[in-house]
């Protein structure tokens, strides 16, 4: 599995909510990233602050992992910031999937701004163990 | 000639506690050459808003649990501290990409007024955690009712 650089087309819907023009113009940051390989799978997590169940997305389109998540934040009403940088207006980074990556079986979760994604390998690349039998 | 541009134009403003801070950490983190890096000094960043009944102080922290949050004001001082776990690896796993954060943090903010302690509130929400701070009674600018006899 490999990181790609290459932005593909994700569904960019404008941003939900009061936002400075500014903030909802930048380009999506890349969220941080923990990606681990097991025997069985590909886990990736992400960190995606202020994301919701309804403002992320996970798209594999041919060999692309596309992870889209738009933040929930709003500014405080009637408050005025003085100190901070405005967060990101979205997040998104791009991986390309090798042939051994079992596409109909990657599984989702979210939980407090967290995504993690498990990416099965197909049953092909499994390690095997061959029995033997006696002649 | 006032006494301000007797200082210059620097010193016709009020001191202003958040860009000093800002300043500050742009200091840090040049120094450390990567800004906004997790756990060292400085993390969780932190946003902050004002007006006239306090201020709203945001911090990201995803997939932290809100339980292992300690925030306290103590004086002038608003402190955050918590924790996230390590995902460790179990045998024959590797990590291809290893850049989340993880252990514990603190953050302390010096507040510009006298704070109504008892009167903070603090929610979490999607790994966002928001801390609304209210100024003291006192401190919150009052109209004098002129009484006339």
């Amino acid at each position: 599995m490999n990181e790609t650089n290459e932005a593909r087309t994700v569904a960019e819907q404008p941003a939900r909510g009061p936002m400075s023009e500014e903030r909802a113009r930048r380009a999506p940051d890349a969220p941080r990233v923990d990606v681990r390989e097991t025997r069985e799978a590909f886990e990736v997590v992400a960190d995606l602050p202020g994301v919701d169940l309804d403002g992320v997305e996970v798209t594999v389109e041919k060999d692309v992992l596309t992870i889209f998540g738009r933040p929930h934040l709003e500014d405080p009403a009637a408050y005025r910031r003085v100190y901070g940088r405005d967060p990101a207006s979205a997040y998104r980074r791009v991986f390309s999937l090798g042939e051994e990556i079992d596409r109909d079986g990657i599984r989702a979760t979210l939980e407090r701004g967290v995504l993690r994604l498990t990416l099965p390998k197909a049953r092909s690349v499994l390690p095997r163990k061959i029995e033997i039998r006696a002649a | 000639m006032t006494w301000q541009s007797a200082f210059g134009p620097h010193f016709a403003r009020d001191w202003d506690p958040f860009r000093a801070l800002d300043r500050a950490q742009a200091g840090l983190d040049a120094v450390r050459g990567q800004a906004n890096d997790s756990y060292a000094p400085g993390f969780p960043a932190v946003d902050v808003w004002t007006n006239e009944t306090g201020l709203v102080i945001r911090a990201e922290l995803p997939g932290v649990d809100p339980d292992q949050l300690d925030i306290s004001v103590v004086g002038d001082t608003l402190r955050l501290a918590g924790s996230r776990p390590a995902d460790s690896l179990a045998e024959g796993e590797t990590w291809l990409r290893h850049e989340r954060g993880h252990g514990s943090f603190e953050r302390t903010i010096r507040l510009p007024f006298k704070v109504e302690a008892d009167a903070v509130a603090a929610t979490f929400r999607h790994g966002v955690l928001e801390v609304t701070v209210p100024k003291a009674g006192a401190e919150q600018a009052r109209k004098i009712e002129v009484q006339i006899h």
